[in-house]
């Protein structure tokens, strides 16, 4: 599993995930990406578009991130989700905890309104 | 002079200084048998060689047609673990190449004999001692979790019968069924995101729940009601990080309704006497312990005499092939009712699961519930 990120500007990040999110997949990245989010408050907004293959604990990671951003005012945004992963997050409603985007743009409009 | 010298010096021992010789570990060498689907058998590698075959006299028997009766032979030479084809008709491959002299083994290697695979470790037999020690664990953490659920139904106007095999790790799957009076049935399944024993205690602590209908002020009929107040109760802030997802229904047998709803759980299938294609029983909301105060869709399905339903975990699908390919649940749905066979679904679902998995355990907890109505 890999994981890059960007700054985008105050309080704002980019992580780009690549592989599969099942239970290896977020043991080495876990750590990281909760610690790159949530002691700052740091919304992110989150490209899937390399990400093939989502378990029940990469489901897991995202809901615990969302939820620790949202008492500091702060949320998650995906974009680019490739199919087979779309079904998943949508039949978890994973919409009711997290913005999930068409493209980049309309991810970080989310992430920025819902701050705002 | 060099007593005045070191008058005064305190001389060390230099075995003291190096404090005590660090013990040798000890290595031992070992193969580790994958079957396709099943638990893997560690064998170790002595200084008697380990012939493998379908042979009745070898020392590692392994009874299919695609082994040869003297098949190959594993053996310590000059301290390294050495592999050998006895001239079999399928041959002995080693990483993918096959074997036309001896080949010394390097840690990791596969073995392919016909149809099965070997696995070469190099390890300290401390290592495989605790790795045993935490297997017997998880074994018992198991037995446990079997403990909890209820037989099988063999009459009535509702019949049961389920596989439940736990992955070596052991997931958090669980289920369970009970009558809430006369008329009324309920069924579930539970799957705890995560594996060990912390995914398999939280399993355990929520069909206690279910078991002892300890939600207040709950209407047991109403499954929207359950889930609520069971994601109420379970919130992941307060057990350690933990969602799990739940199918729950409600069988009214006057009426011949099933109700029910999901939390981040996929469909069940509901197979029809007379149809050709399963229904989904499906419900989309979010997995349980996710956030406060959610609602639950409640659904309904009419159910005819001889109506099946199938309800499932996701060991059963998200299942990798020998060839790498990940299982979804599209490829397990169209194995739903096919060549069905009655009072044994469960049984032939679960062989095909193991057969068109890599070698090996399964990865995930396998839960498989078949309930027939009368």
């Amino acid at each position: 599993m890999r994981m890059d990120t960007e700054d985008l500007g105050p309080r704002l990040i980019k992580i780009t995930l690549a592989g599969r999110l099942d239970t290896p997949g977020v043991d080495s990245i876990e750590t990281r990406f909760l610690a790159t989010l949530v002691p700052n408050g740091n919304s992110a907004v989150i490209d899937m578009s390399q990400v093939d293959f989502i378990s029940s604990m990469g489901i897991r990671m995202l809901v615990s991130a969302a939820r620790s951003l949202k008492v500091r005012q702060a949320s998650l945004s995906l974009f680019g989700v490739q199919e087979q992963v779309s079904q998943i997050l949508e039949l978890v409603s994973i919409g009711q905890m997290i913005h999930v985007c068409a493209s980049e743009a309309e991810a970080q409009s989310a992430v920025r309104s819902s701050v705002a | 002079m060099d007593d005045e010298i070191y008058s005064g010096t305190v001389r060390l021992d230099p075995s003291a200084m190096l404090g005590k010789p660090a013990p040798v570990e000890e290595i031992g060498h070992y193969l580790v048998l994958i079957s396709a689907g099943q638990t893997s058998r560690r064998i170790q590698i002595g200084e008697t060689a380990i012939t493998i075959g379908r042979g009745q006299d070898q020392a590692l028997v392994i009874s299919d047609t695609s082994v040869s009766r003297h098949h190959a032979r594993i053996s310590i030479v000059d301290g390294e673990v050495v592999a050998e084809d006895l001239g079999s008709t399928n041959g002995t491959f080693v990483n993918g190449v096959r074997l036309k002299v001896p080949r010394k083994l390097v840690h990791g290697a596969a073995i392919k004999v016909g149809n099965h695979v070997l696995r070469y470790e190099r390890r300290s037999k401390d290592d495989i001692r605790r790795k045993e020690a935490l297997d017997r664990e998880l074994a018992d953490a198991s037995a446990y979790v079997l403990s909890l659920l209820p037989e099988p139904i063999s009459d009535g106007p509702i019949q049961t019968e389920w596989q439940f095999v736990p992955s070596t790790q052991l997931g958090g799957d669980a289920f369970g069924y009970f009558w809430l009076d006369q008329q009324t049935f309920v069924l579930f399944m539970i799957d705890v995101s995560g594996h060990g024993v912390g995914a398999a205690m939280h399993s355990v602590a929520v069909v206690d729940v279910l078991r002892q209908r300890a939600l207040p002020d709950v209407n047991w009929r109403n499954p929207g009601q359950v889930l609520a107040s069971l994601n109420n109760r379970f919130q992941m802030d307060r057990y350690h990080g933990m969602l799990f997802t739940m199918w729950y229904a409600v069988y009214d047998v006057s009426s011949r309704t099933l109700s029910y709803s999901a939390a981040g759980h996929h469909p069940a299938y509901l197979l029809t006497p007379g149809q050709g294609a399963v229904t989904p029983l499906g419900v989309k909301a979010m997995m349980v312990g996710a956030t406060p105060d959610l609602t639950y869709p409640v659904e309904s399905a009419a159910i005819q005499e001889g109506s099946v339903l199938y309800l499932f975990s996701d060991g059963a699908f998200e299942v990798t092939s020998a060839a790498g390919a990940q299982g979804t649940l599209n490829d397990f749905v169209p194995l739903i009712g096919a060549s069905r066979e009655p009072g044994a679904e469960s049984d032939r679902l679960l062989r095909t699961v193991r057969q068109g998995a890599r070698p090996g355990p399964l990865e995930d907890d396998c839960s498989i519930l078949v309930a027939t109505f009368a």
